[in-house]
């Protein structure tokens, strides 16, 4: 391309520019009377990179250089009037900027000589917001009856609103009261989640003593999630044994849970005083049905006191200690030995 | 000796009794860390101590003992604002402390029992003795009180104390900050931190003390040797 210019001192000379594009390697690619600047999305921005060389041996100046036409705009252009040595070069971009899907185009003027920009617009790409974060609970698969314990409520990632959570329990075995959340006292609760939060407070809860399963369920916004733990059967626990003696009775408490609520006998070992096991022992008591009329009244789970008193013939002071067998269809457990107070 | 069969009874396992923000007094059923809050036994009530037999209640104009299905057994006119209460080792009521009245529980009736009492933190009953906190210069004292107006200081603790308690086994509970400290009677110490600033401290069981929150009920289970801190199920409905 040769441009003709007019030099102050009066003298028509022949110089030469060059206009080229410049590719993010480096190499440049002369430009005729288009340039085709590529593709964008409409609201996405495309920079080309161009040069004008000085090809001539005397320096040229550079008095006009703009870009006019909608979605273009020139960056890093030098200031006019710009003098370009010979074999020297400028270099600036022209910004393709569509906000609409169509075909764009410009007039890039340098001096005289004018070229055609002109550039590509598809329509915007669809906005897709975040994925909403999943909701995740997390608790032991396994949990042992009389317990409190913990579950867990976690989002993949910070929470985008503020909100609640709200909480269920679903237990498969028969009837407790005692499971429950504690901090609502029942089977259900709602727990506030703030914008950025992912991990919500532990949660905490009474595993009954009922054997079963425990699900506990959790919604929030769209997300919906579950976990569940087993309460697995065992023997009889005897949380505690108090031993009282009033005159020629003995009176044995026994208090425990039956997480099975199948306990069919209870066995008393009585000892003397010096620790050793009275004869005929133990002392039987076939309690299926108490038992089991006990926990349809009661409604408290597996929960039983059982309060026993047994009439003695003899010294009832010699009798120094008991200790409380139950049996259940999980198998028998033995209770600690509980001393009766002196008289 | 022999022991001929038992006769057996069963029932619900009673922990003691709360007293829910209503005024409403409920029984504590289960066993600890497997606790259900009961149905009021009565409404209207300032303040309670239970044990698992019986309870001692303070309204605004009367002393009650009921037991626990809520029956009232005796009530008399005290128009006293604050009440201590304790056991003894079979649950029955033993001693009340109204404001600075001490009263002795004898033969299902309230009698006077002579003890020199400043305002007390808590009180328990040990060996037909009134057991009770009293605040000193540097900290508490637990003094046991013979019922012929004098007394012997059985142990002091230095420090700040907000509230106490002592439990059926003799455990001294003090409360300042947000911690309770459990001194056992052989002398072990061990201190609990609390998640907030302790409001308020009573025995609800035997040896089962509720610390109330600003914002949450706990339960210390005070069985020897170790401690352990539960979560009262709440709110109450």
């Amino acid at each position: 391309v040769t441009l003709l210019f007019l030099l102050a001192a009066g003298l028509t000379l022949q110089a030469q520019i060059t206009v080229s594009t410049v590719s993010a390697q480096g190499a440049e690619s002369p430009v005729n009377s288009l340039v085709e600047v590529g593709t964008t999305a409409a609201g996405e921005r495309l920079d080309t990179r161009f040069r004008l060389r000085n090809t001539a041996s005397a320096s040229v100046t550079l008095r006009v250089l703009r870009a006019a036409g909608a979605a273009f705009s020139m960056i890093g252009n030098p200031p006019l009037p710009y003098v370009i040595a010979p074999g020297a070069n400028v270099d600036f971009r022209i910004r393709f900027e569509p906000h609409a899907a169509g075909t764009y185009s410009a007039t890039l003027t340098v001096n005289e000589r004018t070229v055609v920009v002109r550039g590509l617009a598809t329509a915007a790409a669809p906005v897709t917001p975040p994925p909403f974060p999943t909701l995740a609970l997390s608790v032991p698969p396994t949990l042992a009856s009389a317990r409190q314990a913990s579950l867990k409520a976690t989002l993949s990632s910070p929470s985008p609103i503020a909100g609640t959570v709200s909480l269920w329990i679903e237990f498969s075995g028969q009837p407790d009261p005692a499971i429950v959340f504690l901090r609502s006292g029942s089977r259900t609760l709602t727990v506030d989640v703030k914008q950025g939060d992912i991990a919500l407070p532990e949660i905490p809860f009474q595993t009954g003593t009922t054997a079963g399963i425990i699900r506990f369920r959790a919604a929030f916004s769209t997300e919906n999630a579950q976990i569940a733990a087993t309460i697995a059967p065992t023997p009889v626990i005897a949380e505690s044994v108090r031993a009282i003696r009033s005159g020629s009775t003995l009176q044995v408490e026994l208090t425990g849970y039956d997480n099975t609520r199948s306990a069919s006998a209870v066995l008393f070992r009585f000892y003397h005083a010096s620790g050793l096991l009275l004869p005929n022992m133990p002392v039987r008591a076939d309690v299926k049905e108490s038992f089991s009329r006990h926990f349809d009244s009661a409604a408290l789970g597996g929960l039983f006191h059982l309060r026993a008193i047994f009439p003695v013939t003899g010294d009832a002071s010699s009798i120094g200690s008991v200790e409380v067998e139950t049996i259940n269809l999980q198998g028998a457990s033995a209770s600690s030995r509980a001393g009766f107070p002196a008289q | 000796v022999s022991l001929a069969a038992a006769q057996q009874t069963f029932q619900a396992p009673i922990l003691g009794c709360t007293l829910d923000e209503q005024g409403r007094l409920r029984p504590l059923l289960g066993i600890p860390a497997n606790f259900v809050v009961g149905e009021p036994l009565l409404e209207g009530a300032a303040a309670a101590s239970c044990s698992a037999t019986h309870a001692v209640v303070k309204t605004p104009r009367e002393l009650l003992v009921m037991d626990t299905a809520g029956r009232v057994l005796h009530r008399m006119e005290a128009l006293e604002e604050s009440l201590l209460a304790a056991f003894d080792e079979q649950g029955e009521p033993a001693f009340a402390v109204l404001d600075r009245r001490v009263l002795r529980w004898s033969g299902g009736h309230w009698g006077p029992y002579d003890a020199p009492l400043e305002p007390a933190l808590a009180i328990s009953s040990k060996n037909g003795k009134l057991l009770a906190v009293v605040r000193t210069d540097g900290g508490v004292q637990m003094r046991s009180f013979a019922g012929d107006g004098s007394f012997a200081v059985i142990a002091s603790f230095d420090g700040r104390v907000n509230r106490a308690a002592i439990s059926g086994d003799g455990a001294l509970l003090v409360a300042a900050g947000d911690s309770v400290t459990v001194h056992y009677p052989d002398g072990r110490r061990l201190e609990i931190p609390t998640p907030g600033e302790v409001q308020s401290l009573a025995l609800i069981g035997w040896s089962l003390a509720e610390v109330r929150l600003p914002e949450q009920r706990l339960a210390i289970d005070l069985r020897y040797p170790e401690p352990a801190l539960l979560i009262l199920p709440g709110p109450e409905k």
